[in-house]
């Protein structure tokens, strides 16, 4: 019965509550969405740096060599000496080196040159065919094989830079020689190449460089350590006595998610804010509520209610507001995450897992509740003023 | 059922009510008639144990209620007292049913259903038991106050000004309806009024 009263009066108030419910949703499905999504990202941006240690590319901003070396996603620095790495390759620090090479793209996907080694450190699989060991063959990533229907034996001329309408080098083929399976890293979005293919591609191209003999290039080095002593002592010896850069993945990738946390907490306040504001909203309708209500609270007093149980009646009419609000709020993040997840799929191939309850969604669950119980307690109170006698005497 | 002795009131030092001494037996009608300003409406709210007296006591059904304690005494009007006022509050959020359960709810006894239709049926509002009571007529409202006052089965129905908001027609019905269901279940009605056509129908009457 008591629910049912409840119930009734918010029913009754339908405009009222809707209000309360969504601004209390919103809030909620905001700060859920931020958490779920910056959670996840976080952790995909986790998994490509796993076992990469150092980048080493050519001076610039480090976390620009980071987005450029290891995701693929920012124009690369410029370019390094290859035999100034191969000194790099024989410091008994460095467990692993794999040397990098981008500046082609086939339709708007990098053509990166590398080692075999590249492919193993995703631990991609092939879906068919073999791994390049000549010049000019090329392994397709599985979204671009899929996008391009690219098959074993098809052959492609690259263009130059990062833009699908770059110069075209049509006078050298590149000829696919295997597709690899999804390995959910950035491999998917990539050709691989050898790295003596890119170097072939550009021969007598870069025009800029009048120098006396050629010397072999490669854009970045992808570097694993043998101990944490490396992490000690590598990268400011490289940053200090040579022309490169040594970045560290895990200080870039924290540090991009401090600048990207900005924007995040500030949009984490406004949903707060969102939140607040369904409070107010849950107090005035509460409030004005308790005004007109006054002869119905003291009709319910004379018939015999507990002022204790009329107290908690009003105060489970802004719990129920806020808690549909958050139910509604989960609702909205997990239908928000749905389609930021297919549009990520399509783009980038990531895709967002629907998770459970979050540790800071029960957080959340708490706040909104909490927010209700503030909002609903000050109206609430009011039961105790009520003159039975004279409310119900008084028209 | 209903006894008060030398009971007296004040709101200030300036206003002090003695009240007379009455009694109402089971099945008894009792209409106390005064003008306003005369202090019925303090005498029924101290009847209806919602205030308590400077001195004096009230009896119902040979207890005596000023040594209730505060905290049974909801529990103690709301099952021997039934009230209707002058203009019946309802919680218009509910229907017409719901309102007179509300009685059984918070009276602390479990929902009568039955009763509900019983008194519907009685009091001939049976068809807008789903209605929410805003849609009522002031005639209809009022056999709904009615009925709630009866829904507990209470010994004594207590009445405010009744009648005095109905037309011709609806005060003698009510007044009617009020006065058979009393006797109906065997309980004492005492009817606090103004309305001088309520005069001349109840020969039991005390004036203030």
């Amino acid at each position: 019965m008591l629910f049912k009263i409840v119930w009734k009066n918010i029913v009754d108030k339908k405009l009222n509550s809707i209000l309360a419910v969504l601004l209390m949703a919103f809030g909620i499905g905001i700060i859920s969405l931020l958490i779920n999504v910056g959670k996840q990202l976080q952790d995909k941006f986790a998994k490509n740096i796993s076992g990469v240690d150092m980048v080493v590319g050519a001076k610039g901003s480090p976390l620009q060599l980071i987005l450029s070396g290891i995701y693929q996603i920012d124009a690369p620095t410029g370019n390094i000496p290859f035999s100034e790495l191969n000194l790099l390759r024989n410091n008994p620090l460095v467990k692993e080196m794999i040397p990098l090479s981008m500046g082609d793209n086939y339709k708007g996907y990098r053509i990166v040159g590398s080692t075999p080694k590249y492919v193993e450190h995703f631990k991609a699989e092939l879906a068919e065919g073999r791994i390049f060991d000549k010049s000019m063959e090329v392994v397709v990533g599985a979204t671009v094989a899929r996008n391009f229907e690219l098959k074993t034996g098809d052959t492609f001329a690259s263009s130059h830079g990062f833009e699908e309408d770059g110069h075209s080098h049509g006078e050298q083929k590149y000829t696919v020689v295997g597709i690899l399976k999804y390995s959910n890293s950035v491999l998917d979005n990539l050709l691989v190449s050898d790295l003596s293919s890119v170097w072939q591609v550009h021969e007598g191209h870069d025009h800029a460089e009048e120098s006396e003999e050629k010397e072999l290039e490669v854009t970045v080095a992808l570097v694993k350590f043998r101990s944490p002593m490396g992490l000690m002592t590598l990268p400011r010896n490289i940053n200090q006595n040579t022309k490169m850069q040594a970045a560290l993945p895990a200080i870039e990738v924290n540090r991009l998610f401090e600048l990207m946390g900005i924007g995040m907490d500030a949009l984490k306040a406004l949903a707060a804010a969102i939140m607040i504001i369904s409070g107010i909203s849950v107090f005035i309708t509460l409030y004005n509520a308790l005004k007109e209500r006054k002869y119905e609270l003291a009709l319910m007093l004379s018939l015999g209610g507990k002022r204790t149980k009329l107290f908690f009646m009003l105060l489970l009419e802004g719990v129920i507001l806020s808690f549909t609000g958050y139910v509604l709020g989960i609702v909205f993040s997990r239908l928000g995450q749905w389609f930021a997840s297919g549009a990520l799929k399509k783009g980038y191939n990531y895709s967002l897992e629907q998770q459970f309850l979050q540790k800071e969604e029960i957080y959340l669950l708490i706040l909104a509740l909490f927010i209700g119980i503030i909002a609903a307690v000050i109206p609430s109170l009011g039961i105790y003023k009520i003159n039975i006698s004279k409310t119900l005497a008084n028209e | 059922m209903l006894e008060t002795r030398s009971l007296a009131f004040d709101y200030d030092t300036n206003t002090r009510f003695l009240f007379p001494d009455l009694q109402c037996q089971s099945g008894e009608t009792l209409l106390v008639l005064g003008e306003s300003g005369s202090g019925k409406t303090t005498f029924l709210n101290l009847m209806a144990l919602l205030i308590s007296p400077l001195h004096g006591e009230v009896l119902i059904n040979e207890v005596n209620t000023g040594k209730l304690s505060l905290s049974h005494l909801p529990t103690f009007r709301a099952q021997n007292i039934g009230l209707v006022f002058q203009k019946p509050y309802f919680v218009n959020a509910l229907s017409v049913e719901d309102n007179l359960l509300l009685a059984n709810y918070f009276g602390g006894k479990n929902l009568q259903k039955n009763r509900v239709k019983y008194l519907s049926e009685s009091l001939g509002f049976a068809p807008l038991l789903k209605k929410r009571v805003t849609e009522l007529s002031g005639g209809e409202q009022q056999r709904v106050g009615i009925a709630r006052a009866l829904m507990n089965s209470a010994s004594l129905i207590l009445a405010d000004e009744p009648t005095s908001a109905l037309d011709d027609k609806n005060s003698g019905l009510v007044a009617d309806l009020l006065e058979q269901q009393a006797k109906e279940n065997g309980a004492a009605l005492v009817i606090v009024t103004h309305d001088q056509r309520l005069k001349s129908r109840f020969k039991n009457q005390i004036s203030l």
